[in-house]
């Protein structure tokens, strides 16, 4: 894997350049959190989670092979600690003492969503953990079918089943909460 | 039937992915426009689809970076054995293997044991059986015993700090 643009980042903190892994959390977070909410369905938890991955990766950053992408490496130490997290039911909550929110951008994003989407979120909660976080990177539209599985310790040819079967299950989820609906309106 | 209806609900999806090869797509629209259920069902997934298109992906805290650095800092690496630090230590155990192995073929500790022990001296409280006799281990089985572990910790040694770092530079 020569052309990894984390490569480079990877042999300076090896080299003993501590400070930048900085970068390395910079460019991942985002995927390592929501890979994490997708599992935890928790922003304290998935937070923690997020945190405890990064660690993970750097203390082990040297047995780091590069036979596969450094993100397809880390986001499947993000996705087994989540599933850890979520076995152990492990309660953490995070003081937000010193914890600076996120701009309201999200809230307003919030408010953009219509209905259905909520309804889909809703839906998800219904998926297994591997299923939701499968989905979730296929939208996302940055991961192939072999990487999705090995994110998510699936055969690489049934990940495209399962993704397939998620949507019909979504679809059939969807039909049962919106017939709900309809019936309290 | 439920096999069927998977069997069209995995066409409809490769069909809404973009999948699905001319022919086949342009069947799909056929079947779409005369089938009112498989229309329905169609819907259903594309909801579902469009729902999922605007997945978007979720930001931690602003000082998450800080967060994670600071941590790192509190625990850092736990220590491992350097290539030059595990060479020098490889270099040591070898050189006492040596030179117990010369002793050893010098006869130095042939005949030689260790001060007998006594069972009958040792006084034991009432409820446990008193043992007897005595016993004393040979200095020469000793040695070997000593030179074979010190053999295992060597190889480990070699593996952990040449072998394994030699070869994944070479792979790097």
């Amino acid at each position: 894997m020569t052309n990894d643009p984390d490569l480079p980042l990877i042999d300076r903190v090896l080299a003993g350049e501590q400070n930048a892994f900085a970068d390395i959390v910079d460019r991942h977070k985002r995927y390592v959190f929501t890979i994490a909410m997708k599992v935890l369905l928790n922003k304290p938890e998935a937070e923690e989670a997020a945190q405890d991955a990064f660690i993970k990766a750097f203390h082990h950053l040297g047995t780091f092979n590069r036979q596969s992408k450094f993100s397809t490496w880390l986001y499947r130490i993000i996705f087994n600690t989540a599933i850890t997290y979520k076995r152990k039911n492990k309660r953490v909550f995070q003081s937000i003492e010193h914890t600076i929110i996120a701009h309201p951008h999200e809230g307003e994003e919030i408010l953009e969503r219509t209905d259905k989407q909520k309804y889909v979120q809703q839906a998800m909660t219904k998926l297994n953990e591997a299923d939701r976080a499968a989905l979730s990177l296929f939208y996302l539209e940055e991961f192939s079918l072999e990487e999705i599985a090995e994110i998510t310790n699936m055969a690489a040819n049934t990940a495209k089943v399962r993704i397939h079967r998620a949507r019909q299950r979504l679809g059939d989820e969807l039909k049962t909460i919106l017939n709900k609906e309809a019936l309290t309106l | 039937m439920k096999i069927l209806s998977q069997a069209t609900d995995e066409k409809l999806l490769d069909y809404i992915d973009g999948t699905l090869c001319a022919p086949e797509a342009e069947e799909i629209e056929t079947q779409l426009r005369t089938n009112v259920f498989l229309k329905t069902r169609y819907d259903e997934l594309k909801q579902v689809h469009d729902a999922l298109r605007m997945t978007k992906s979720e930001s931690p805290s602003l000082n998450f970076t800080n967060i994670v650095m600071r941590r790192l800092q509190d625990n850092p690496m736990p220590s491992t054995l350097s290539t030059t630090n595990g060479i020098i230590l490889l270099a040591v155990v070898l050189l006492a293997v040596a030179i117990a192995t010369v002793l050893l073929s010098k006869g130095v500790f042939d005949n030689v044991t260790t001060p007998t022990i006594d069972l009958n001296q040792i006084n034991l409280p009432k409820y446990f059986e008193q043992p007897s006799g005595s016993f004393y281990m040979d200095l020469k089985l000793m040695i070997n015993m000593i030179i074979v572990f010190n053999l295992g910790l060597a190889f480990m040694l070699l593996d952990r700090a040449v072998l394994r770092p030699y070869f994944k530079r070479r792979m790097g």
